[in-house]
């Protein structure tokens, strides 16, 4: 093991608990957020050459999370559809359309699990991981103005969702 | 709405904190001024923290023994692409002519006939004798680079080259579920021309498509592309290049 290894192998485990954070958003329960996050550390690890230096590694991370999670999704290897199932189980309560929400994750899973795909990894990688449009847009391999498209639609749909239509109102 | 009026995007850039300094500063005045802008900002700065909140929970869990032993103990890969192996071998070797002329026509026949029985009409004979991507393979070879594909995709790119007869072309591999393939095809007049084709069998499970990963090309198919390669293979910012030209050949190299 050489000394740029460990250091990318220490930087992987900093990532973590925002990797798993991506995975549950995008898959929206806990075991499939953690299958998603394992096989996304062994496949980042596999392939530790593609990785540029220099470049983020955080991005590089949530892409291979990102297509991991497309590919399980569009191959139907799981047939049990989880988000769906979630999505009909929880739902956001009317505690929660109160001035200064309060949700659990769940809920919030709940309410991303309405959005499509698309819209849901905007989100997941702007609102939530923080992540600039410029990287974000990176990590999907689509161009900014795609992706601020379906980030707008995903604020409409989940403003609609936890604070209720009515706040939903638009300039 | 004032011609002042900032649309949607620009609003959502604003509270995204996407704006150039005096962008910022000119939407925070409107903002400050206009009850209706106001209420929008305010609702998308609640909606960012509430979703970020929702998970503070989750961020400070333990992570599971399995992750961690994922990250810090996982087998590192020597010998990942064909892209590093084909590079090493590059460098070291001379460009040594192919033995002999492959008998491609019967080779390709024969592959094609194969795959369009079990899997995916991913090849297509066309009347002309030429056999050209379709489906995903087309799409993977238009679409992907290769330092950005899913690496557990079924069908992957590897290397990409300008050929002497000034084509983009690239390798690529597919594992299907009893058989798998690689081989070369070059992009002309929108289509990807199959140029070189080799089967084998699948390996399903993942140790085993690592391993193959590694070894994946068969000699033939590198035999194939030192003949008909000029120059070295692209490195990534020329693939991309390659990409935005549309495989057009026409960007330098």
């Amino acid at each position: 093991m050489d000394a740029s290894e460990d250091t990318i192998r220490s930087d992987i485990v900093a990532l973590l608990p925002r990797l798993r954070r991506f995975a549950l958003s995008l898959t929206g329960n806990r075991a499939d957020g953690e299958d998603l996050a394992q096989e996304t550390v062994e496949r980042a690890l596999r392939h530790m050459r593609q990785w540029r230096p220099g470049t983020r590694l955080d991005s590089w991370m949530f892409r291979i999370a990102q297509n991991l999670f497309i590919d399980e999704r569009r191959s139907a290897r799981r047939k049990r559809d989880a988000l769906a199932e979630v999505a009909q189980s929880v739902t956001v309560s009317d505690g929660a359309r109160d001035a200064e929400a309060r949700l659990t994750w769940k809920e919030t899973c709940a309410a991303l699990l309405t959005l499509p795909e698309e819209q849901r990894s905007a989100v997941a990688l702007v609102l939530i991981e923080g992540m600039s449009y410029r990287d974000a847009a990176d990590v999907l391999d689509v161009p900014i103005g795609t992706l601020t498209s379906r980030l707008a639609r995903g604020r409409d749909a989940l403003a609609g969702k936890i604070f209720g239509s009515s706040q939903d109102s638009r300039p | 709405m004032s011609q002042m009026d900032p649309d949607r995007v620009t609003l959502d850039a604003y509270v995204d904190g996407e704006l150039s300094a005096a962008e910022m500063t000119r939407i925070a005045a409107l903002v400050a001024q206009r009850p209706d802008l106001r209420r929008y900002v305010e609702n998308q700065e609640r909606l960012r923290r509430t979703l970020q909140a929702s998970f503070a929970s989750v961020m400070n869990e333990e992570i599971s023994e399995q992750l961690r032993l994922r990250a810090s103990a996982f087998p590192r890969a020597r010998k990942t692409a064909w892209r590093d192996r084909f590079s090493e071998f590059f460098s070291w070797r001379a460009l040594v002519p192919a033995a002999g002329a492959l008998a491609l026509g019967l080779f390709v026949g024969l592959a094609v006939e194969r795959f369009a029985v079990t899997e995916a009409p991913l090849l297509q004979s066309e009347p002309n004798g030429q056999t050209v991507a379709r489906g995903e393979l087309a799409r993977v070879l238009s679409e992907e680079l290769a330092s950005m594909q899913n690496p557990s995709g079924a069908v992957r790119v590897g290397l990409s080259f300008r050929s002497r007869s000034g084509r983009d072309c690239r390798t690529f591999i597919w594992d299907g579920t009893i058989n798998s393939m690689s081989g070369i095809a070059c992009h002309n007049d929108g289509d990807w021309v199959v140029a070189a084709l080799a089967t084998g069998a699948s390996n399903t499970n993942a140790q085993a498509q690592y391993q193959m990963a590694g070894a994946a090309m068969p000699d033939t198919i590198r035999n194939m592309i030192k003949e008909m390669i000029a120059g070295r293979p692209f490195d990534a910012s020329t693939e991309r290049a390659a990409r935005a030209s549309n495989w057009s050949g026409t960007h330098p190299r």
